[in-house]
């Protein structure tokens, strides 16, 4: 393989999407995008009006070459919105929010909307057949049909963008063709190959796997959000390479190119990818690369069974440890029961993939749509508190009263999600679809239906529900302190919530030390938190949703807590307003009074199969406890006595500096840090500050 | 009569004293006084309160709650006056920001049970357990024995860290039960010892001897204090050598970290000023080395 060596490539590739973008032309984007918003509306079936303009898009953008790259996809950057905003146009054209879905989406109790954004091609076909494969399936289907129906409108949506897709290739190609350097070279041999037949080498597998992203992602516009098993996939063509030749020390810079190319995109997408539980040569050697490249992106999601070997797992703590902490761990045995609690064939479940930050899904089977809806739990207590303040409703005379009318929240949330999801979901044959990706579902291509209309087997959505530490503790706190020790009466309470504790710090102290709390391996918090996601579980998993399929519970809250906390009051946990409700599945900040363990002894005690859309627990650690082979040894035992115990995927943090900075600053939510001192282990904010210091600056270099 | 026993911390997730993932008991008192300690919260047996003057956030509610008037607020100054206080608790409980602590509680077996098997599991799964430490933990060793053999009855593995300065009696009280020793040796010499430890070291390499004798595994652990006890290293390793059942020697860079500690405790701080150089330990390790003793990988 004739190309420039990474290192001497790298600086030019990183970041290239942004140069391009800056380069864009706003004129003439919207020249394009009149053309093509004008395909689309010549048709009377959305999926061949979006084909008709795939074709516009694919064939009419002018071309940026980056000569750097040994592989190519860039195209217009500035007119890759366009899809998107062809999608809101027709959208809001018909669709107003319910009054009531409105109202509770703005004061952030929940969030109710279409996902077009959380999906995976089924990379395995698409790899196996090719651009051209999928075109001659879908010409034999369409000839198959009667013209004009819905069938022959789909079948001639897949073959017209995927034709389009094998002349965007080729017009990459020779662009290619007058630039210089042997990178351009290169390309443009792969470029040619796969706009033919389907890829025979590694370098032609990687370059599918660009073009497709951009097709799916950028013309189509239904964000992509895993690579797949990638160790698994390209399997095949590592192997073949090797036979006819091709040396390891190829392969490597191969796979430099291929992983830097998906970092360098990182800042307008997160692309993660899967490695296998039962890895091979290659899931070494990738990860081996993807160390040395010294980058954060993109993500990856390391699959743990019990054939699971323990090489692996030390080879990704080891990176972790060195602050290289792209990985989340999953659980193997969980996910596939939690896929088949929602009704997916268990040889289905067999092959999932992790779409975006945890959320797994039957590869080419399911479209999980895994971020349609978000319940704020705390709100749902909040609205019981603002309803007894303003007179609505009399304070609840026993805690069963006052957990019945919050639970009653709870329903209603969910209830108008549903609804606000299903009524869009509906309509979706109207405006979304996506022949790219509908082409590599089999199930799709069988029945003439996109996906997004319910092409695939399983057409699922899903509901998140978050900050279930804040919910459980601010529950028992209200249990303790008003039914329990009367301390204060629940109108009294309700009062105080409003005014964000004024004059009331005695009592908030008091509260913040009641024993029951989340995330500490306290019985009764964790049977309460287990009771909340069996109920959640029956209110949401298995719901119908808009598109023939069910919803899946989700726990996990990523940057939500932050959004939805400026519109929460203070609650009774000891809460006050503005700050983040707890994340994940973690405790609320400062109640993991009993490090690690107590903190996964509350995780484990939900039952994680009942939470389809997937939870992680954010485990931090601090350097010092896990040093040495020892100290891999200890990061491997607690990932498994978690994953024993039930545990869905879990994160670890070996904890920087910056941290220690944020707990001197804020000691109170930093108490368990525990720092290792020569021998021993001591709780960082108990040392003198001169001593917190010192440790800082010896870790500079951590 | 209940057994009761005067602790002054539990700690999960340790990882540093055994094997594996444990949960570490800090028993309250020790016969010894280290001029190095970084316990000295654990040196007596009766209940201490310190107050983290750096920790204090002024706010008062210590006094609010202070039957006894110790804790004295003025502007910018917090006042304890720890001969007024007769370690009621109320203000530990009271301040919002842990700068009061009490060190010393009274535990029962029935007690302690319970929050040392919480985390049986991951003691399984990483091969680790309980760790009994200190203080001195055998100076309680009629309950050290029972808490053991309460653990061995629920299968949970057993370490005993010690100071070895124990009658054979408190020593045999609690083999059975024990299934390694975390053993401290500070120094060859007893005129060293005795400088650093206000006692002679008789009992100790006596005691370690025994425990060798009968099979039972130790791992050794060398607090390394410049000036102190670091030119005793060759006569330990060649004393360590002679044992059959040691697992490894863990050599401890001396620290004074515990500094804070003393103040808020009120006592006189014994410190040493020096602290050692990674090259030290190293030298000192290579010593165990060529004994053919093993050590502690950091």
């Amino acid at each position: 393989m004739n190309f420039t060596p990474f290192d001497v490539s790298r600086q030019n590739i990183d970041r290239q999407y942004e140069r391009y973008s800056a380069a864009a032309n706003k004129e003439r984007s919207e020249e394009l995008y009149k053309k093509i918003r004008a395909a689309f509306d010549t048709e009377e079936y959305a999926v061949l009006g979006k084909a008709k303009a795939n074709e516009v898009y694919l064939d009419g953008t002018e071309l940026f070459i980056n000569p750097y790259d040994i592989f190519a996809d860039l195209c217009d950057s500035d007119v890759m919105s366009t899809p998107i905003r062809i999608r809101k146009e027709i959208y809001s054209s018909f669709h107003k929010k319910s009054g009531e879905a409105r109202r509770l989406s703005n004061i952030g109790a929940i969030f109710a909307n279409g996902d077009y954004s959380h999906t995976m091609p089924d990379w395995e076909k698409l790899l196996e057949v090719g651009l051209t494969g999928i075109i001659t399936e879908a010409g034999e289907r369409l000839s198959r049909c009667e013209a004009g129906t819905p069938e022959a409108a789909f079948y001639e949506a897949v073959k017209i963008t995927y034709e389009a897709t094998a002349r965007f290739a080729l017009r990459l190609a020779s662009a290619l063709e007058s630039t210089e350097g042997a990178n351009a070279a290169f390309a443009k041999e792969n470029l040619k190959a796969i706009a033919s037949r389907a890829p025979k080498t590694l370098a032609e597998a990687m370059q599918l796997y660009f073009i497709y992203y951009f097709v799916q992602q950028k013309v189509d516009g239904a964000a992509l959000r895993s690579l797949g098993e990638i160790d698994v996939l390209l399997y095949p063509f590592y192997k073949s390479d090797l036979e006819r030749g091709v040396s390891e020390g190829e392969i490597r810079e191969l796979f430099r190119y291929f992983l830097f190319k998906w970092n360098s995109m990182r800042v307008e997408a997160n692309i993660p990818f899967d490695i296998a539980a039962e890895p091979n040569e290659l899931t070494y050697l990738i990860l081996d690369e993807y160390t040395a490249l010294d980058v954060h992106d993109p993500k990856i999601h390391v699959k743990v069974s019990g054939k699971t070997p323990e090489r692996l797992i030390k080879t990704v703590f080891r990176s972790i440890r060195d602050g290289k902490n792209s990985f989340v761990f999953i659980n193997d045995k969980v996910i596939k029961e939690a896929l088949v609690g929602i009704g997916i064939d268990p040889a289905d479940a067999e092959n999932y993939t992790l779409i975006g930050c945890y959320e797994p899904s039957a590869v080419g089977k399911e479209l999980p749509c895994t971020v349609n809806g978000k319940l704020s739990l705390p709100h749902a207590i909040s609205f019981v508190m603002q309803d007894i303040k303003s007179g609505k409703i009399k304070a609840p005379e026993t805690f069963e009263d006052f957990s019945a009318a919050v639970f009653a929240n709870i329903d209603h949330m969910a209830e108008v999600a549903i609804t606000e999801i299903n009524t869009i979901e509906k309509k979706y044959p109207r405006f979304m679809c996506a022949p790219s990706m509908s082409g590599t579902y089999r199930d799709a291509m069988e029945r003439g239906v996109d996906v997004y209309s319910g092409g695939a087997k399983y057409n699922n959505s899903s509901i998140c529900a978050y900050g279930v530490a804040t919910f459980v503790d601010s529950m028992l706190a209200v249990r303790r302190a008003v039914y329990e020790e009367k301390l204060i009466s629940l109108t009294s309470f309700a009062d105080v919530l409003a005014s964000n504790w004024q004059g009331e710090s005695a009592l908030r102290q008091k509260i913040l030390r009641f024993p029951e709390k989340y995330g500490r391996g306290n019985i009764e918090a964790d049977k309460y938190a287990k009771d909340l996601v069996d109920y959640l579980s029956e209110t949401i998993n298995g719901r119908e949703n808009g598109r023939g399929g069910v919803y899946r519970l989700g726990l996990f809250s990523i940057d939500w807590i932050f959004k939805s906390s400026k519109t929460l009051d203070a609650t009774p946990d000891g809460r006050l307003f503005g700050e983040p409700v707890s994340k994940n599945l973690c405790s609320v900040p400062g109640m993991d009074k009993n490090g690690v363990t107590g903190l996964m002894r509350s995780a484990m005690a939900e039952d994680h199969t009942k939470i389809p859309n997937g939870a992680v627990l954010d485990v931090a650690l601090h350097p010092t406890s896990v040093s040495g082979d020892e100290g891999l040894s200890v990061m491997h035992s607690l990932l498994n006595t978690y994953f024993m115990g039930g545990g869905f995927a879990i994160q670890f943090n070996v904890v920087s500096p910056e941290t220690l900075i944020a707990a001197q600053n804020d000691p109170e939510k930093y108490k368990n840090l525990q720092v290792r001192l020569c021998g021993w282990n001591v709780y960082f904010c108990d040392l003198e500050r001169e001593v917190q210091d010192n440790l800082i600056a010896g870790m500079k270099n951590v | 009569m209940i057994k009761k026993a005067t602790i002054f911390d539990i700690k999960r997730f340790a990882v540093h004293d055994g094997d594996g993932i444990r949960t570490t008991i800090f028993f309250k008192g020790c016969p010894l006084r280290c001029v190095w300690c970084h316990n000295p919260e654990g040196l007596t047996q009766k209940t201490d309160i310190c107050f983290f003057e750096h920790k204090c956030i002024l706010c008062g509610e210590c006094a609010r709650v202070c039957e006894k008037s110790a804790h004295k607020l003025q502007t910018n100054i917090h006042i304890f006056d720890k001969n007024a206080c007769v370690l009621c608790a109320s203000c530990e409980e009271a301040c919002p920001n842990d700068s009061i602590k009490i060190y010393g509680k009274e535990v029962t077996v029935d007690e302690l049970l319970p929050i040392l098997l919480e985390d049986k599991d991951f003691f399984e799964s990483s091969g680790g357990g309980v760790t009994l430490s200190g203080g001195e933990c055998l100076v309680q060793a009629d309950f050290c024995r029972e808490l053991l053999s309460e653990l061995k009855k629920n299968g949970i593995s057993t370490a005993v860290d010690t100071s070895g300065f124990v009658s054979r009696e408190k020593l045999n009280a609690v083999m059975p039960f024990t299934d390694i020793f975390l053993y401290d040796l500070k120094a060859y010499s007893e005129d060293v010892h005795i400088k650093c430890t206000g006692q002679s070291n008789k009992i100790i390499l006596e005691n370690l001897k025994y425990i060798d004798a009968t099979g039972k595994p130790t791992e050794i652990r060398i607090p390394y204090v410049p000036e102190y006890n670091d030119g005793e290293i060759e006569a330990l390793a060649e004393f360590i050598s002679s044992l059959k059942h040691v697992t490894r020697v863990k050599i401890l860079p001396y620290h004074n970290y515990a500094s804070g500690k003393y103040a808020a405790l009120g006592i006189e701080n014994t410190l040493p000023c020096r602290l050692p150089t990674d090259e030290e330990i190293r030298a000192a390790e290579d010593i165990m080395l060529s004994h053919g003793i093993k050590v502690y990988e950091r």
